[in-house]
């Protein structure tokens, strides 16, 4: 693993160095300021996986370099760091999830080598292997039609299981591009573009084609899974939604119930009513409406209750760590309260650690999703990772 | 200062914890002495940015008395509180010197074992 540490204090410096020494990570450089690191950046060479950015400095303090770093959209993690206090780093992280970076945690000065050994844990769960490119590549809208047409795009699918009992309710299908040189392309780096250039109806349609499938193949072998496929607003408001879904679930002979449409909250439009339209005639027809990332969008809540969601899809920003956090442990409670009391179903995303497992269930959550549980993985090796939960894996987390 | 806190920090390794004691006593000294020009100059943003690091610093080795001073030099600064800087610059120096001599104490202590 390669990290960049930047931070203009030498001693603190110094015991990074030494830490990450201790940890076993010899590649490591080091940049007294953000201007000094952009420079290093701009260099190239080998990318870095990580940057530990203290986020009090002189000239451009670590937010403005954060703010850099999102723009040119870094793929590696960042540790927060920072002497101030807890609320500080916690509104920086945010910051930095609202920017699509990754953070594998915030750290409070000093920290011990234990706590950054734990976020560096956290970084190798995001960053699958070395990156190649440490900044995520532009890609053209010819290049996504071309990659559509030749069956580029493979679906990765998440388990998500009940918290009372272990139970696998149901899948969430993940999108991602095969690329001839690039390897696998996550789609952050891609469903903007689709979004931008009118090809998210042709994505959201190829995805839930194969997504049907597969869980058309689970069935076969016993698996009745339900099936949640991510929608951009675009694809919600065309009016010959429900019968497109109807027709393709029983093109492929599942139940409509087993599918799930889940919207981004921060999609939903302003005014409802062609929202509503489409939502309602989904509803009525069982098909599965989620809310995704909810938290992450500032919508208001009276606002949604007009829109017949029956799912609520919590972000791993609410999830991940709760416990430990007093501010967004009251959040997610209050989150959870609100969901149960609008008869919604509740799925927390980021399901880390047992800590987040047991806080979850703690509060009554009614299904997790998460690394902790397994990692989005090809369809076929569904049926095998579901023998090995059942047999071994859930007896981790419930009384069997 | 405590030992123990610095074991925390960069491992059990005795050699790299004297290390780190002996290259905090010379951070301590010079950001010492870069807070005191800090004032003499009517400058309390720098005291304040200097007073800020030294504090983290001062906490990773355990000499949290010297950060409790450190963490009000920061706050004055930031303020702008010459007079407050001041006031607390004497306290600031018995601590910092205090936390010196633990330092070479624990650093003989060391070398006779």
């Amino acid at each position: 693993m390669r990290i960049l540490i930047v931070d203009d204090d030498p001693f603190a410096r110094s015991l990074v160095v030494r830490q990450l020494e201790a940890l076993a990570i010899n590649e490591v450089e080091l940049t007294d300021s953000a201007q000094a690191a952009i420079s290093r950046l701009a260099l190239g060479g080998p990318a870095f996986d990580a940057m530990i950015v203290d986020l009090n400095m002189p000239g451009m303090d670590g937010i403005e370099f954060l703010r850099f770093l999102a723009l040119r959209r870094f793929r590696g993690g960042l540790v927060l760091v920072s002497g101030e206090d807890e609320r500080i780093l916690q509104s920086a992280a945010a910051l930095a999830l609202a920017g699509h970076l990754r953070v594998a945690g915030t750290l409070h000065k000093p920290f011990t080598l234990e706590s950054l050994g734990q976020a560096l844990a956290e970084l190798s769960s995001f960053v699958d292997s070395m990156l190649m490119h440490e900044f995520g590549r532009t890609y053209e809208a010819q290049e996504l039609r071309e990659a559509i047409a030749a069956g580029q795009l493979v679906i990765h699918y998440q388990p998500q299981v009940r918290l009372s009992d272990g139970a696998v309710a149901g899948v969430e299908a993940l999108v991602r591009c095969q690329h001839p040189d690039d390897g696998l392309v996550m789609p952050s780096e891609f469903i903007p573009l689709a979004e931008r250039s009118g090809l998210s109806d042709e994505l959201a349609r190829t995805v839930l084609a194969g997504a049907l499938q597969a869980a058309r193949h689970w069935r076969d072998a016993g698996h009745e899974l339900r099936v949640s496929v991510n929608m951009a607003i675009d694809n919600l408001l065309a009016l010959d939604l429900p019968e497109t879904i109807v027709s393709a679930a029983a093109k492929a002979g599942v139940p409509v119930d087993c599918v799930v449409l889940e919207v981004t909250e921060s999609q939903v439009p302003r005014d409802l009513s062609d929202l509503l339209d489409v939502a309602i005639r989904l509803r009525l027809k069982r098909v599965g409406l989620a809310i995704d990332d909810f938290g992450t969008g500032f919508s208001s809540l009276t606002r949604l209750r007009d829109v017949p969601f029956d799912e609520l899809k919590l972000d791993r920003s609410f999830v991940h760590g709760a416990s430990a956090n007093p501010h967004v442990q009251s959040i997610l409670k209050a989150t959870l309260d609100m969901a149960r009391q609008m008869g919604l179903r509740t799925v927390a995303e980021g399901v880390e650690d047992r800590d987040d497992w047991d806080n979850l269930r703690a509060m009554a959550c009614d299904f997790a999703q998460g690394y902790l549980i397994a990692r989005p993985m090809p369809g076929d090796d569904m049926p095998n990772w579901l023998s090995d939960w059942r047999a071994v894996g859930r007896r981790r987390f419930v009384k069997t | 200062m405590d030992p123990s806190v610095l074991r925390k920090i960069v491992g059990d390794d005795e050699a790299t914890v004297r290390q780190f004691l002996a290259f905090f006593r010379q951070t301590a000294q010079q950001q010492g002495a870069e807070i005191h020009a800090a004032c003499a100059a009517d400058d309390a943003r720098q005291a304040a940015a200097v007073a800020h690091k030294l504090q983290s610093s001062s906490r990773s080795v355990g000499a949290q008395a010297l950060a409790n001073i450190c963490a009000a030099i920061e706050s004055a600064g930031k303020i702008g509180d010459l007079a407050a800087l001041r006031d607390l610059l004497a306290a600031f120096d018995v601590e910092r010197q205090r936390e010196e001599s633990a330092i070479d104490s624990y650093l003989r202590k060391d070398d006779n074992s």
